[in-house]
């Protein structure tokens, strides 16, 4: 987890993202208790109330469960919601980004689908 | 909410000048509050006046739902420092600290001694012939310790070196954390604390410009770097902060508040978005013509 002073995104989104990226990449596993509000406070030097904000709303998008006197794990189907989310983002961005992107280049449709057939790497 | 402090046309004026310019504020409990703002802005006359060293020309400030002014029982629960603290030249640190028990009451004397022997202080050594550096972080160690439910730092970080303040940083939000009060910090290196507080208070000219939460004005202004003709037909009838061209294009800082359609339009039309930093904000709201500049040395 980092946190990106200069990103357009608050700061209570770039830490619920980035333990949506620790449980997508396997370091957070299901009913693994996730990092408290003050481990992230004293972790990042940042107001506990906004570490609570980004891990308040994973608990609300039930990625995050409360266990009584125990603090926050990760949900059974964490998994499943942070990539339904993270596709929808894929679409509208990120996708978008580099159709855009591909357009500035001069990079036809027709090669850009065969630069991803070719990309090495990934699967 | 409860409010700790709240001020009405709080008003101070020295000989011929307004320092503080009828200031309605109010603030919360158990917070961790920022107040900004340029050389003689009036920061240091508010923290005075919150801790009663300064009696207002007008209005009125209440804290802990009395008035601060020549008042015990609101001073033993208030703690002020910054650079001007003088003790008698006769006392060592550890006379210091042991006055520092008798006065407040929930003087933490464990954390004291940590805290000495963390930043490698000699309780021995006489105040006067510490370096400034070492002041400073005196300093520190008497406005945490004392840990009354209003502590004001007025430029806790003067003088010290980025890796002391780095602990520094470390410690107040552990100390806070772990025993809640309401600490007030004036600073310049707001990009440093901005993250550990949770509202801002900037003053200027006396009058409080903006009293906002982090996430708010973390948000509250973007820049904007395109296409000539496009920022400037995209910026017209919206708040523009600040402008400047770059060879064919130009650079507007604006006030956040696009929308979806907006952000695609930009998009669309290569022009690039970037956070307005606290900083940058702030410099855009206080640039009224005069000089800023040099830390608030007095």
């Amino acid at each position: 987890m980092k946190i990106d002073q200069d990103s357009i995104k608050p700061i209570y989104i770039q830490i619920a993202e980035g333990i949506e990226d620790d449980i997508l990449n396997g370091l957070l596993a299901v009913d693994d208790q996730a990092y408290s509000q003050y481990r992230i406070a004293r972790q990042f030097n940042i107001n506990p109330a906004t570490a609570a904000k980004g891990i308040n709303l994973l608990v609300s998008e039930g990625i995050l469960y409360k266990k009584r006197g125990l603090g926050m794990h990760v949900s059974e189907n964490a998994l499943n919601i942070i990539q339904n989310k993270r596709k929808q983002n894929f679409l509208s961005s990120l996708l978008k980004e580099i159709i855009h992107e591909a357009q500035k280049l001069g990079i036809s449709r027709e090669e850009l689908k065969n630069m991803i057939d070719s990309f090495e790497g990934g699967e | 909410m409860d409010n700790i402090i709240a001020c009405n046309q709080l008003t101070k004026v020295y000989k011929d000048k307004k320092a503080l310019d009828s200031i309605d504020l109010n603030l919360g409990k158990n917070k961790l509050i920022g107040l900004i703002g340029r050389n003689g802005a009036g920061k240091t006359t508010f923290l005075k006046t919150c801790a009663g060293y300064l009696k207002p020309t007008s209005g009125s400030i209440s804290v802990f739902g009395d008035k601060p002014f020549d008042n015990l029982d609101v001073l033993s629960n208030i703690t002020f420092i910054d650079e001007e603290i003088q003790y008698d030249e006769s006392l060592s640190l550890n006379d210091i600290l042991s006055l520092g028990k008798v006065f407040y009451r929930n003087w933490d004397s464990v954390f004291a001694d940590k805290l000495i022997r963390y930043f490698n202080l000699d309780g021995k050594k006489k105040y006067k012939k510490l370096s400034r550096g070492m002041k400073t972080q005196f300093n520190i160690i008497m406005g945490l310790s004392c840990r009354t439910p209003l502590t004001l730092m007025d430029e806790p970080t003067l003088g010290l070196d980025v890796a002391v303040r780095k602990e520094f940083y470390n410690i107040l939000i552990k100390d806070y954390m772990e025993n809640p009060r309401t600490l007030i910090i004036s600073s310049h290196l707001m990009s440093e604390l901005e993250n550990m507080l949770e509202e801002m208070v900037l003053i200027h000219d006396g009058r409080i410009v903006f009293h906002k939460s982090i996430e708010e004005l973390q948000g509250y202004g973007i820049i904007l770097n395109g296409k000539k003709e496009t920022v400037q037909s995209f910026i017209k009838n919206r708040n523009v902060f600040k402008t400047e061209t770059f060879g064919e294009s130009l650079i507007a800082g604006i006030e956040n508040n696009l929308s979806k359609d907006d952000l695609n339009y930009l998009n669309e039309n290569n022009v690039d978005i970037s956070k307005a930093s606290i900083e940058d904000i702030y410099i855009w709201l206080t640039n009224n013509g005069k000089a800023g500049g040099f830390d608030d040395f007095k």
